[in-house]
């Protein structure tokens, strides 16, 4: 036993918990560290790399070793507080604590020098990396991933003051009281307890783990309510106060990762606040006065300190004894005067380095202040100023003893060696950033909050400069590991949202299967009957649509209506496509180009009267094209009176068609007007509602887009069912589509074609006298390059699909030249359909040509893009 | 950041989408030079910088926001308008 | 038309509000409000009555939203003088409205509001379009001090997910309109 408690646990306060399969006794409430210290459990993990065994070495967050197991992942034994029912287990030893296969990693420790693993297994030909990684990942393995989806029930919160204090010391509450006097919103964040301070808004048991820009603070609050165990805050605050406090800096000397060596202000800690001795006799080894301080604190708390070694005296703790930690080795630094010291605590006291982690994380800059061998903070930044007192102790800038053998540890959480550091200046790796890749240094779970000062002061001597010449690596949010889940929403059931219609209802109690389309919108991709699959389902759909009617909820689609006197002149503008002329009740398909000339959108543009345009865009586009027209009508022509109003929610959209869709209205109860032609739009009254019914569709057949308030929708919908109308998906549109040529924007529009490469060349309208993308599309072409333009391919065997996405490669060349855009297999023409985007596709009609595929190459014909009713007449019926 | 929206008040940044140079004027479209250095050339200023702000899920106005590319930090935004 | 239907006022979340948490004592209280009639006013040229900002203004029974310069989200009929000097559109079908009360109300709109609800920050008649959980929404304080959303039709499921998710540890009670 080395660990004792100064004093006995109050009766009542005493629970049982089980590390590693023993039960032990604690204190209610506190870390779990300061329980297996007081019952002499002195190793507590293996390391990472190494395997060696270690304890506890540092108090809070600040603690590289002590990483233990639990039912909910892996925790800090410093952090973990002692229950009834608290279930930990060490992390890193198979298949015990005290006898680890992997700690052979130990012995031929030579062996594994920084940069070992690239240098042996990803060296030329990198042929044993693939061997080797699930070996080396199993026996480095930190713990097991919880199966639990949720692990954690998290809850966020927004929050919003004017002052943010961040740390609850002495310096941090004193700024609260003075901030409380100032008035405004004070919060004073803690990751352990605060008193009450009135005024000022207190949040306990709560890290802050990011400042980003604009004042904005990460925090998670533990156990902030019976329903969840944490909760995430992001707050913003005007002005924050960062008293954040310090870390000890540890020493260096041979095995001084060994269970037994702490941090003084640990071991200081856990006496103080818990009652714990961590040992029965601590010899104390420091650079500064602090060494001295702390431990006449130890002696008066009742702890026997036999020695403080002092570096300025000339005298080093040269190695550890034992493992645990029996003695300590004392030299004068030329080697002489050899002595060793019993004892079960060594406890190293090299300074203090202050967290400035949040003061960097929204790119603060740092100074190097030498006379306490740290970075602080050079000046507030962004509103955040940074208060940590360093006191005047005197301190030595050396932290290293002189070298007598075996290994002595920079970073124990990453095993790295002072050896380690050395080599890899000498290879060349002497910038901080390399070093820290190289070496692993800085990239265990503390992120070298104890490790990088000691290794930037290894570094500097190496390249014989100060410090602040070696810089200091980027701290980046989070500062401390921190769960995804308090993160990331765990379900998934908030993470995105999607919109619905006024008939999805509808579609799911069909059976519909529902797709997630363009802009969050969950729609029908087909609706099987009887057992049917995509492809039958599909096939049935387009058949009746063809020979038949079809019903489809086109409701999704952008919608916009365009008012004012200048609504022609401003379509005309942001169109490529003539649209003043328009006569009222008439529409016509319409072009948005880039400034660049490539296609951004189309949609059917109507124009319901003088002053007053329908405008319709793809789905997926509705939110960008909105923008656009608001950048062209606030941007670029603020001379033109219009109003763009968004009205795609208020409006359901259901379009019937196929040859027999006259019929099916008129059994429905809708008559439309009897001279609305192919383009044409007008006012009706369905259900005593003001509704548009447009002739328009994207199948080819005879088609009406029925425009009316979504509560009118549902009943509509039943009618035309009732009618006898087929339920349509995208699926049997897509196909529909093709079958006729039609471009989809999402599939033909790649962002690359303009509007000729897709023979969308007739609605260009170049004499108008500006819109947008005319003078690139219309400017002499320098770059002579062949353009992809859009053919129809037949696939050689025609009941073969080819791939969308696939590529095409032309009979004479090696590389692509295009690639299908958009394929299918067509019931009406009996056989296989495709698109594509092809280089000089119009000058390869009737030419074969290879689409590339993993299982080998297949043959198509290049055609026109049209395959169904060539000529059109079927939707101007 | 936060982008102080004339209309709405500061808003986070999330809430603006970006467009980029806003001291690019468009030409009139017969001048093929100009024209080119409007659609395809754009200077990448390390310091102050007007530019095109639009506030998509706030007032859905258009802004000339001057920022500071090095620091974030910003000196007006008013409506282009 | 054969047998015309004559249709009921629109209640886009009919069918999804249902009690959430324990509901002994809520400290969320929702209703929905149902609008006959909602549209867009967007001036054509000064309209003195209507204040140009984002805050809320009540004509003759009918409440103006500013939510965009020179652009107003009204609930009810609109004026004459408003009418003549601005162009209206019906958004009607477009918008679902909740109101939330209680206690607990300002906590749970924390839970996905970025913005600052404080009253000093967010005074009564004030307005705010922007974002919860990904979704667009117009937040604003009605009668008694409630607040009211305007959320898109497509978005009320997702709406209310967000919205029982946030308030169950509250207790969240149903009234009716």
């Amino acid at each position: 036993m080395s660990g004792y408690r100064l004093k006995p646990i109050p009766p009542g306060d005493d629970v049982e918990f089980e590390f590693g399969g023993r039960t032990l006794t604690g204190h209610r409430g506190e870390p779990l560290a300061a329980a297996l210290l007081a019952s002499g459990i002195r190793v507590v993990a293996r390391s990472f790399k190494y395997h060696r065994p270690r304890g506890i070495v540092g108090y809070g967050r600040h603690e590289p070793n002590a990483h233990v197991g639990t039912a909910k992942g892996n925790a800090l034994a410093t952090i973990l507080r002692v229950e009834d029912g608290l279930k930990a287990w060490p992390l890193n030893c198979w298949p015990s604590v005290d006898f680890d296969f992997g700690a052979l990693a130990d012995r031929f420790g030579a062996l594994l020098p920084a940069g070992f693993y690239y240098k042996t297994f990803m060296g030329p030909g990198g042929r044993f990396w693939p061997i080797f990684e699930p070996m080396i990942q199993r026996m480095a393995g930190i713990g097991k991933l919880p199966t639990d989806p949720a692990p954690l029930r998290v809850e966020k919160r927004y929050a919003h003051c004017e002052t943010l204090i961040v740390g609850g010391g002495i310096a941090g509450q004193q700024a609260a009281r003075d901030a409380a006097k100032a008035g405004g919103r004070v919060w004073l964040i803690d990751d352990g307890d605060v008193p009450e301070i009135s005024g000022v808004t207190v949040l306990r048991d709560t890290l802050v783990i990011a400042r980003h820009e604009g004042g904005l603070f990460v925090a998670v609050e533990r156990n902030p309510n019976a329903a969840f165990e944490a909760r995430t805050w992001k707050i913003r605050a005007a002005r924050a106060i960062l008293a954040t406090g310090t870390v000890e800096r540890p020493m260096i000397f041979r095995d001084n990762d060994r269970p037994g060596v702490m941090l003084l202000s640990a071991v200081r800690r856990y006496a103080r606040d818990h009652g714990v001795a961590a040992g029965k006799s601590v010899v104390v080894f420091t650079n500064n006065d602090s060494g001295h301080r702390h431990a006449r604190e130890l002696t008066e708390m009742g702890i026997a300190v036999p020695a403080v070694i002092d570096l300025r005296d000339g005298e080093a703790v040269v190695a550890a004894l034992g493992c645990p930690v029996r003695g300590a080795r004392i030299a004068k630094l030329d080697g002489s005067g050899t002595r060793d010291i019993a004892c079960d605590v060594i406890a190293m006291a090299g300074g203090f380095t202050p967290l400035v982690h949040l003061h960097s994380h929204a790119g603060g800059k740092l100074r190097y202040a030498r006379d306490f061998a740290a970075f602080l903070p050079d000046g507030s930044h962004d509103g955040a100023e940074t208060r940590i007192d360093l006191p005047q102790d005197h301190l030595l800038a050396r932290w290293e003893a002189p070298d007598t053998g075996g290994k002595a540890f920079v970073d124990f959480g990453a095993d790295v060696t002072a050896a380690d550091v050395r080599l890899a200046a000498r290879e060349g790796y002497d910038g901080v950033e390399l070093l820290k890749r190289y070496t692993t240094l800085g990239m265990a779970p503390d992120q070298g909050r104890l490790s990088n000062m000691n290794a930037l002061d290894i570094l500097a001597r190496e390249k014989g400069v100060t410090p602040d010449l070696v810089g200091t690596t980027t701290f980046r949010p989070p500062f401390v590991p921190t769960e995804f889940a308090a993160l990331a929403e765990p379900t998934g059931k908030l993470l995105k949202p999607s919109r619905t219609t006024t008939l999805t209802a509808w579609h799911e109690r069909a059976g519909a299967v529902m797709y997630e389309s363009g802009a969050n919108w969950r729609r029908p991709g087909y609706y099987p009957q009887n057992g049917e699959n995509l492809d039958a389902a599909c096939a049935r759909e387009c058949f009746a649509v063809r020979n038949a009617v079809g019903v489809y909820d086109s409701s999704p689609l952008g919608k916009f209506e365009v008012i004012g006197q200048d609504a022609g002149a401003f379509l005309d503008f942001v169109y490529a496509t003539r649209l003043s002329d328009l006569a009222p009740g008439r529409g016509r398909y319409a072009l948005q180009l880039h400034e660049d000339g490539r296609l951004f959108d189309d949609g059917i543009v109507f124009r319901l009267s003088p002053e007053r345009y329908f405008v319709t865009t793809t789905t997926g586009n509705a939110d960008a094209c909105l923008q656009r027209f608001e950048y062209c009508r606030q941007v670029l022509r603020p001379d033109l009176r219009v109003h763009i109003v968004p009205v795609t929610e208020q409006w359901a959209d259901i379009v019937v068609c196929g040859p027999q869709a006259r019929d099916a209205l008129a059994k429905a109860g809708i008559a439309p007007p009897r001279d609305l032609g192919f383009m044409g739009m007008a006012e009706i009254e369905l259900f005593r509602r003001r509704c548009l019914i447009a002739r328009a569709g994207f199948t080819g057949e005879l088609s009406f887009e029925i425009l009316l308030p979504n509560s009118a929708a549902p009943a509509l919908w039943d009618r035309m069912i009732a009618a006898g109308a087929v339920p349509v998906g995208s699926e049997a549109n897509h196909v529909l589509r093709i079958e006729k040529g039609f471009i989809s924007v999402g599939h033909e529009g790649d962002g690359i074609a303009g509007p000729d490469d897709l023979g969308l060349g007739f609605a260009v309208h170049a004499a108008k006298p500006d819109f947008v993308g005319k003078a690139a599309l219309l400017r002499d072409r320098t770059d002579t390059s062949p353009r992809p333009q859009l053919v129809g391919l037949l696939a050689r065997d025609p009941d073969f699909v080819l791939p969308e996405g696939a590529a095409i490669l032309r009979a004479d060349a090696a590389r692509g030249r295009g690639y299908v855009t958009a394929s299918c297999r067509s019931g009406a023409l009996g056989r296989s359909l495709a698109m594509g985007l092809l280089e000089d596709g119009r000058a390869l009609m009737g030419q074969t040509v290879s689409v590339s595929l993993p299982g080998g190459d297949a043959g198509a014909i290049v055609v026109k893009p049209a395959f169904y009713d060539v000529s059109g007449g079927r939707q101007r019926v | 950041m936060r982008i102080p929206c004339p209309y709405c008040g500061e808003r986070d940044a999330r809430e603006f989408s970006y467009l980029g140079d806003a001291s690019v004027a468009r030409p009139a479209t017969d001048d093929a030079a100009a024209y080119h250095e409007y659609v395809n050339l754009r200077a990448n200023p390390a310091g102050p910088h007007r530019e095109f702000w639009y506030h998509a899920s706030g007032c859905r106005s258009w802004l000339v926001v001057t920022r500071d590319t090095r620091t974030h930090r910003i000196d007006s935004a008013e409506l282009a308008r | 038309m054969a047998d015309p239907i004559v249709l009921t006022a629109e209640t886009v979340f009919a069918g999804l509000l249902k009690p959430a948490g324990d509901t002994r004592d809520p400290g969320v209280t929702v209703r929905e409000v149902a609008v006959p009639q909602i549209a867009s006013v967007i001036a054509r040229g000064p309209i003195p009555s209507l204040f140009d900002g984002p805050k809320r203004t009540m004509r003759d029974g009918t409440e103006y939203l500013g939510i965009g310069p020179g652009k107003w989200l009204a609930f009810g009929a609109i004026a004459p003088d408003i009418a003549s000097s601005a162009s209206v559109i019906d958004q009607s079908g477009g918008y679902g409205v909740l109101e939330i009360s209680g206690r607990d109300a300002v906590a749970t709109l924390e839970k996905g509001f970025g913005i600052d609800l404080h009253p000093r920050e967010f005074a009564p008649d004030a307005v705010a379009v922007t974002t919860v959980a990904h979704m667009g929404v117009i937040l604003w304080r009605g009668e008694n001090d409630a607040w009211r959303v305007a959320v898109f039709r497509s978005n009320a499921a997702s709406f209310w997910r967000w919205l029982e998710t946030s308030a169950a540890v509250f207790g969240m009670r149903i009234v009716a309109y």
